[in-house]
């Protein structure tokens, strides 16, 4: 049997790491404010962003290479929400990109093309750590989440935009090091 | 690995989220608070108590420890603030004055003799961290105010810019172990 001041240690030791992961994590709250001043759906940015706080929480209780993806993935995800927001700013005069059989509007192109970038990136930065395979789907997923606030400008088909290319991006590195963890 | 950069290792780890190191960090740390508390407030419950609740309080703030810094002043800094707080709590919850008695007064003794010997083993654990030069740099202050080195002359100011140099040291560490009490 345990010695008793050991499990009341180790009690102490997880509520230690939840109280300073919702320190940490509470602050992501406000990535909903600048998305909804920004011109997305307030029922979309109260959703997601309180679905990304509470994985940043998750993520910052559990540490190691799940905590240590929180900021790269929360910074990166920020590339396909600011990408986004620049192709609301596209002018009118150049409408929608058409690639001969179909047209689409600037926003999923645009989600893509960031989700590449942040893939890419969140690869370079798994290699360094740990545990490549959990760093890259834990930064991935946030990423995910924080572009999808600003890529949800037309629907479900911007975030599945934004989560093709960070997956594309990511690929090299979720085939490369997958190994380590199976 | 000495036992002090293993704890450093280990505790950096369980800082990072690595539980499967925590049996290994309790059990280097358990007895160093224990031993700590029992020299700073004598054998007893009070001891006891305060170690309990410093372990609690270091493993609860362990996400907190910066591994850039050594893990045992920062775990006695927690530590000797928690014997603190029990010292006062104990003295506050004496409402009523006791009589003033012969034997009263030898323990008054005895707790004050035993006080100062807690603050002499801590001076000297704390004296124990400093550099060789700084150790010896104040050993020749410590004969030069006793007037036992006359023969060496007046010191020059590069002496008194290390003396002065190596009791910040000095003072530095015991606060960061003993808070500034």
């Amino acid at each position: 049997m345990a010695d008793p001041i050991e499990e009341r240690a180790r009690r102490a030791y997880e509520n230690g790491r939840r109280v300073r992961a919702a320190e940490l994590s509470a602050p992501f709250l406000a990535i909903g404010v600048l998305a909804m001043v920004t011109g997305t759906r307030v029922s979309t940015a109260i959703f997601v962003s309180l679905a990304l706080t509470l994985l940043a929480f998750a993520f910052l209780v559990r540490g190691q290479s799940l905590g240590r993806a929180v900021l790269p993935g929360l910074l990166l995800g920020l590339v396909p929400f600011g990408c986004a927001h620049a192709a609301q700013h596209v002018p009118a005069s150049l409408g929608h990109l058409c690639t001969g059989s179909q047209c689409v509007s600037w926003c999923i192109p645009m989600c893509a093309a960031g989700g590449l970038i942040a893939g890419a990136w969140i690869g370079r930065l798994a290699r360094r750590a740990a545990s490549p395979f959990v760093f890259a789907v834990g930064a991935g997923s946030l990423a995910v989440l924080t572009g999808s606030l600003g890529c949800a400008c037309v629907g479900l088909s911007g975030v599945a935009g934004a989560a093709l290319g960070l997956g594309s991006g990511l690929l090299p590195t979720l085939v490369f090091h997958r190994r380590a963890v199976v | 690995m000495t036992d002090l950069a293993h704890l450093d290792h280990e505790l950096a780890r369980l800082a990072d989220g690595d539980r499967s190191v925590f049996s290994s960090v309790f059990g280097l740390l358990s007895p160093i608070v224990q031993r700590f508390c029992r020299r700073r407030l004598g054998d007893g419950p009070d001891a006891a108590d305060a170690a309990q609740i410093a372990l609690e309080k270091i493993f609860a703030r362990a996400s907190d420890y910066d591994p850039a810094r050594p893990a045992l002043p920062w775990a006695l800094a927690i530590t000797a603030w928690e014997c603190t707080t029990v010292r006062t709590q104990r003295r506050r919850a004496r409402t009523e004055p006791l009589p003033e008695t012969e034997l009263d007064a030898e323990l008054e003794g005895a707790d004050h003799a035993l006080a100062q010997q807690a603050d002499r083993a801590a001076l000297h654990e704390a004296l124990a961290q400093l550099s060789p030069s700084d150790r010896a740099t104040l050993e020749e202050a410590f004969f030069d105010s006793l007037g036992e080195d006359a023969n060496r002359g007046p010191k020059d100011a590069s002496f008194r810019k290390r003396k002065e140099r190596a009791l910040g040291r000095l003072r530095a560490l015991w606060r960061g172990a003993f808070g500034n009490g």
